[in-house]
């Protein structure tokens, strides 16, 4: 009786942790915004020494900064 | 009821299994066959262009504008005695002969079918003797012939990503670069995917969270003479893929990244707005890397510049090019590698500007590579700005 009650217990809480850990799954795939731009490095030399890694924006739109490399 | 459960433990181990069943450990596989101290030696290996690089010639794109205008020349394959030359900044792709000879465009950018939006990389597929262009914009594959350049078909892989390799008939790798815009498909940095976009199995997995930023300067995905070869970003390990283990194993390790970089490579954000990768103590290896079987030729960064790397295998022996030497005027001029070939001859690409730019500040050094190279320099061509540079390298 007591091993039942162990077993009952044990698959609950399995079942419980894997739909949590479902909805935590689901939740970041839709939480991810299709739209949001992708910030590109770029570097900026002068007389061959590295000024400045900058960046500049994968597309355009809100959201990118200025292209300091252009 | 027990066995009432069984349903319940079942759905359970099931759920729990959920997108863990691609993953691929790709760390587990020892120690990389070859080491580089790339640090410790650095300076008592440096070496002028010239003593190393012999037979130095450049080669003028011989086009008109309405074929082909380079901006940049990003990417170059060494295919059956022809060049294919990707210049990203305008999204152009096309074949010229070894002396420079334009032969075709791939492909067009445009809004038709068979027109693409933007390139990003392209693979030549020498058993099916396709060429195959990715274009992030829409996410899609456009397939050309090699032999005459026509378009073949099209296919969505709707996966955004920085480079594209292809590994067998229809499956390629992408290189995500941390790209996190596939609703919720990423945290693996490099995906085997077929031609339709099937994600087959992740590698390097990161957090979605702390990047996403596309890193141009650090990291590569390439082929070079049968070796399919990969570095994430900030990474001093080069794996190559293993066929027979279907998995990456590492190859080559470049002992360059700096501790400041070690500490902080993956907070992205603060690598990108501190200035750490701009402090003269910040080294970590950059985003060119081609070889051969003898040679190894890559790119770093080191002491606030941009150095190249020749590192010969069966010697265990390094060289390096540093535009720091103000004499070495072809280290000066050159921009990055971009391939070499079988019988040990290193393609570069070069600017025109940089060359008559030399000729305000140094006239003397100027005049030699003038004298070398009288005909190209002297030509005022409108069609492209880029020049390739190639040399053999000496024994």
């Amino acid at each position: 009786m007591k091993r039942t009650k162990f077993a009952i217990m044990a698959a609950a809480i399995l079942f419980i942790a894997a739909i949590v850990g479902y909805s935590i799954e689901s939740k970041a795939s839709v939480s991810d915004d299709l739209t949001k731009k992708q910030l590109k490095s770029c570097t900026v030399t002068s007389g061959g020494v590295i000024i400045q890694i900058g960046n500049t924006c994968d597309g355009s739109g809100d959201g990118c900064k200025a292209n300091p490399c252009s | 009821m027990i066995k009432q459960l069984y349903p319940l433990l079942i759905l359970s181990s099931l759920l729990s299994c959920k997108s863990k069943n691609d993953w691929v450990e790709p760390f587990k596989f020892g120690k990389p066959l070859i080491e580089i101290e790339l640090k410790k030696n650095e300076k008592s290996n440096e070496i002028f262009f010239n003593n190393k690089i012999e037979n130095i010639r450049l080669l003028e794109l011989k086009t008109n504008p309405k074929d082909f205008f380079a901006a940049s020349i990003d990417k170059v394959v060494c295919y059956k005695n022809n060049f294919y030359i990707l210049d990203k900044h305008f999204s152009n792709l096309a074949v010229f002969d070894k002396d420079g000879n334009f032969i075709r465009k791939i492909g067009e950018i445009g809004l038709n079918s068979n027109q693409y939006r933007k390139i990003v990389d392209f693979s030549i597929d020498s058993i099916d003797n396709k060429l195959i262009v990715y274009s992030n914009e829409n996410r899609a594959l456009y397939y050309y012939s090699l032999d005459d350049g026509s378009f073949i078909n099209k296919a969505y892989i709707n996966l955004y990503g920085s480079d594209i390799q292809l590994v067998q008939k229809d499956s390629f790798f992408l290189y995500k670069n941390f790209s996190t815009n596939d609703n919720g498909r990423g945290k693996g940095n490099l995906y085997l995917i077929n031609d339709k976009g099937k994600i087959i199995k992740k590698f390097f997995p990161f957090d979605s969270k702390i990047s996403n930023i596309y890193w141009t300067n650090t990291g590569f995905l390439t082929q070079s003479y049968h070796k399919t070869i990969f570095s994430p970003p900030f990474n001093d390990t080069v794996y190559n893929y293993s066929f027979a283990t279907m998995n990456w194993e590492p190859y080559l390790l470049i002992r360059i990244t700096s501790d400041s970089i070690k500490a902080n490579k993956d907070l992205h954000y603060k690598l990108f707005a501190s200035k750490i990768l701009i402090d003269s103590a910040a080294s970590y290896l950059g985003p060119d890397y081609c070889q051969n079987n003898e040679y190894a030729l890559f790119t770093y960064q080191s002491e606030r510049r941009i150095k190249i790397g020749l590192f010969h295998f069966p010697d265990s022996r390094l060289f390096v090019f540093s535009n720091k030497n103000t004499e070495d005027i072809y280290t000066r001029l050159i921009s990055k590698p971009l391939a070499i070939t079988q019988d040990n001859n290193v393609v570069f690409s070069l600017s025109r500007d940089k060359i008559l730019n030399l000729h305000k500040t140094n006239s003397s050094l100027f005049n030699i590579i003038r004298d070398a190279n009288k005909n190209i320099i002297d030509s005022v061509s409108e069609n492209s700005n880029q020049l390739i540079l190639i040399g053999s390298i000496k024994k």
